[in-house]
């Protein structure tokens, strides 16, 4: 009944064969096809008249085409993401709220090749409108004269790269935002992700290439020379075009690897927490070590890797911060954690397991972090101060997980209450605590230079520690008061949880 | 395929041990050991909220299960795991039936055998039976959003068997439908299981089920409460219960029935009927007949009545259920 590549897709990928059907209807068709034409003739129009040559007016072709490639070239990355991320989000929502997705997910297939489905196949109309645009973009490239073939060849490469990663962060989005319980309508994450595609990922996809990947293939025109050299761990990786790829691809290929296992997690098992603990270990360990190795730069002098250091150490902070919400299991897991563990104690279920409160594994991904920062801040400084900044840096370092494992255990004690929205609830405490009273002290201008006891404040919420030895007292005092603190929440969460264990 | 079958269980097609769903703080599945046997039809009876959706669910392998196991054919289901071998043998119907708008009702099968590995030259042929089955052979170009709720109904079905699944699950299935629809709905489910096919089937009106159903279940507050062959259900209650009627004085005839054996509670009922309960053999009730004919009553009536599931269950005690 049906013509044998239609079978042939079928077998190999039925959820992709179903895209196919449910989305390749004739309207849909002529309206990619003829939204694509569309935009190609007003790009061809506009650099028609702008390639003329004063005073006569005459066209440079030249010129004209290397203006549609260049048009062409920053066009379709914001159209097939956007485009792109926005349908995955909106169809695995729909899949969720209409329950469909648990047949699916009922069959013996693999989730992998559901998912592939979906990632080559919902996005079809946005891919059908590429394509449409390749002839043009290509042919433009060719007859402009100044484009290598390799260049060429390593957009479309580059393109297919970002779309897997792109997509795959958003099938996350759909299957996270389709099953939490946060309210807001439905649509509401995929414009989010698609506006946050449009306005960041894009212009990070698109700067990234003309940095590093597409450097050394670059024609030598203005608008896409940076001259500078972007140095890896002292690897300059935007110099040559093989290093540039292949460092651009083995990060894309890991980051799309570990995306896809927290994807066939979610996938299988959708009431489990976003990351498993293990799954955060790698995540953590692997964006620490990418993101110094940009610092560890013959092009960076030592006072702006310091500032980096810095940078690297309150963007962990944040990140650890949001990890929180993305580890800590809700009331149910945690119910079932507890009445069902069946002799099995120790530390063991609290580094590992997947509904054990999050609190130890927060505390594990700051150590993570910090055995990479923290050497690293202290080898940058002077030999002479070594001493001083080992103790600004350990200072520093402990209060700061201090405060993310008081933010941890304050999380999960939230998570484990009987609250319609926890995460709502969680997400204002903690953003309330973190940032509110420093932004207090910071208008007040109370900083340790100017009132030394303030230094307490600043510790006790865990922003790090750049005074001089004369306030440490204060920071060690804050220090000891977080513990306390910690204490105590950890003994309230400890005892919530056995309250849990014996239901009513 | 990848998981082999920790330990062969006899030849049940279901059985759990000690299977649990706990909501907050809720047991909606409370320690539940299910036995279903080959080619039984398993109808799960319970008030809502008993737990029989939650059941049926984790059977399904939709719901993780908080504690206990389940084993499928044999197989255990290991938690999580892909489980896909115990997967192709389970067919889940949910009480929502949701389907696919944007396509049609060909397409649908097509795509649901293929998840379920079917190839051609079976594809077309089984997709051509399942539509049969469920008399859908004037629609199935048509687009699933042009269909009417019980054909929506039909075609979820016929989703449901297409893999020829060994163990259906089959969750409120009538609800919702007209009388007739009912009793096509109920024919079809006596030719699956004549294809060899267990059915789980739950409802919370027991007629549905006294109908065609071979072994009963009932839930309460999450615990499986009862389960027993439809046969030793009715036999429990040894007694059997007649009425009978003669053209004359209702008195005499009660007079002269309660003189034999084996008749207890023998009673003149509204319409001037009598009815009684009989403990003897069939012989002994061949023998009343005869003697209360031969000493002149015109009986114009004489018939053992079926209980209904309905009053055994309120005899059992399991108010709640009806």
């Amino acid at each position: 009944m049906t013509s044998t590549w239609i079978n042939q897709l079928g077998d190999w990928n039925p959820q992709l064969l179903r895209e196919c059907r449910g989305r390749l209807k004739p309207r849909s068709l002529i309206a990619a096809v003829g939204l694509s034409l569309l935009v190609q003739g007003l790009i061809w129009l506009i650099c028609h008249e702008n390639a003329r040559t004063p005073p006569l007016g005459e066209i440079d072709y030249e010129k004209q085409w290397y203006l549609i490639w260049n048009a062409l070239t920053w066009t379709l990355p914001y159209v097939l993401f956007t485009s792109g991320t926005f349908f995955i989000i909106i169809d695995l929502m729909q899949e969720q709220k209409r329950g469909t997705l648990s047949f699916v997910r009922s069959s013996p297939r693999p989730s992998q090749e559901i998912l592939l489905g979906k990632l080559l196949g919902v996005p079809l109309l946005a891919y059908l409108s590429i394509l449409v645009a390749v002839p043009l973009h290509g042919a433009a490239a060719i007859a402009s004269g100044q484009i290598s073939p390799l260049l060429l060849l390593s957009y479309y490469l580059m393109l297919a790269a970002g779309a897997v990663l792109f997509f795959s962060l958003a099938m996350l989005v759909g299957l996270q935002g389709g099953s939490s319980g946060v309210v807001g309508p439905q649509s509401l994450s995929a414009f989010v992700f698609a506006g946050l595609t449009l306005t960041t990922l894009v212009p990070m996809f698109m700067l990234w290439n003309q940095l590093v990947t597409w450097q050394p293939l670059l024609p030598q025109r203005p608008e896409w020379d940076v001259n500078s050299v972007v140095e890896w761990s002292y690897l300059p990786i935007n110099q040559n075009w093989l290093l540039s790829h292949g460092f651009t691809l083995i990060n894309v290929g890991l980051f799309t690897a570990l995306c896809w296992r927290v994807l066939r997690r979610r996938f299988r098992q959708p009431s489990a927490s976003l990351l498993s603990k293990r799954q955060s270990y790698a995540l953590v360990a692997y964006l620490e070590i990418l993101g110094l190795g940009f610092f560890l730069s013959s092009q960076v002098s030592v006072s702006s890797a310091t500032s980096g250091a810095i940078a690297m150490y309150l963007l962990s902070a944040v990140f650890i911060l949001v990890l929180t919400f993305a580890l800590s299991p809700s009331r149910q897991a945690l119910a079932d954690w507890v009445r069902y563990r069946m002799g099995r104690s120790g530390w063991q279920p609290l580094i590992w397991a997947d509904k054990s409160p999050a609190v130890l594994a927060i505390g594990i991904n700051c150590l993570v972090a910090i055995a990479l920062i923290v050497p690293w801040f202290i080898l940058l400084s002077e030999p002479a101060d070594r001493a001083g900044a080992a103790v600004i840096a350990l200072i520093s370092a402990i209060s700061t997980t201090s405060a993310l494992l008081i933010y941890a255990a304050l999380t999960q004690r939230i998570f484990a209450a009987k609250l319609r929205n926890p995460q709502i609830w969680a997400a204002v405490t903690v953003l309330v605590i973190a940032f509110i009273p420093a932004i207090v002290l910071g208008i007040l201008q109370l900083n340790p230079d100017r009132v030394p006891a303030s230094q307490f404040a600043w510790t006790l919420f865990g922003y790090p520690y750049l005074g001089d030895a004369d306030v440490i007292g204060f920071a060690i005092a804050a220090i000891l008061l977080q513990w306390l603190i910690l204490g105590l929440l950890l003994t309230g969460l400890t005892r919530h949880l056995r309250q849990l264990a014996s239901p009513s | 395929m990848t998981e082999a079958p920790a330990v062969e269980t006899t030849q049940l097609i279901v059985e759990t041990t000690q299977l649990t769903k706990q909501f907050d703080d809720q047991n909606a599945v409370a320690a539940v050991n299910l036995q279903i046997s080959p080619g039984e039809i398993y109808g799960l009876i319970g008030p809502n909220g008993a737990g029989k959706t939650t059941l049926i669910r984790m059977l399904a392998t939709i719901d993780e299960p908080t504690a206990g196991e389940i084993h499928i054919g044999g197989q255990r289901l290991i938690r999580d795991q892909a489980n896909p071998s115990i997967k192709q043998q389970i067919g889940f119907l949910p009480d929502d039936f949701p389907l696919y708008d944007d396509l049609t009702v060909w397409d649908y099968l097509d795509y649901f055998a293929r998840l379920y590995y079917l190839k051609e030259p079976t594809l077309t042929q089984r997709i051509q039976e399942v539509i049969e089955l469920v008399s859908l052979e004037d629609k199935q170009r048509s687009p699933i959003r042009q269909l009417s709720r019980g054909m929506k109904q039909r075609l979820s079905l016929a989703r449901t068997v297409i893999h020829r699944p060994t163990l259906l699950l089959l969750d409120e299935p009538v609800s919702g439908l007209d009388p007739i629809a009912r009793i096509q709905y109920r024919q079809t489910i006596k030719a699956l299981q004549r294809q060899g096919m267990t059915i789980l089937i739950s409802s919370h009106i027991l007629s549905d089920l006294e109908d065609f159903c071979t072994a009963i279940g009932i839930m309460e507050q999450g615990r499986l409460v009862e389960s027993s062959q439809l046969r030793a259900l009715y036999g429990r209650d040894s007694q059997r219960r007649i009425i009978t009627a003669s053209l004359g004085e209702a008195a005499a005839l009660q007079t002269a029935v309660q003189a034999f054996d084996g008749v207890q509670v023998c009673e003149v009922l509204p319409d001037q009927k009598i009815g009684f309960a009989f403990a003897g053999t069939d012989v002994e009730l061949a023998e009343v007949l005869r003697s209360l004919i031969q000493s002149g009553h015109a009986i114009t009536e004489f018939h053992q009545t079926q209980e209904t599931l309905e009053d055994i269950f309120i005899k059992l005690g399991y108010q709640k259920t009806a």
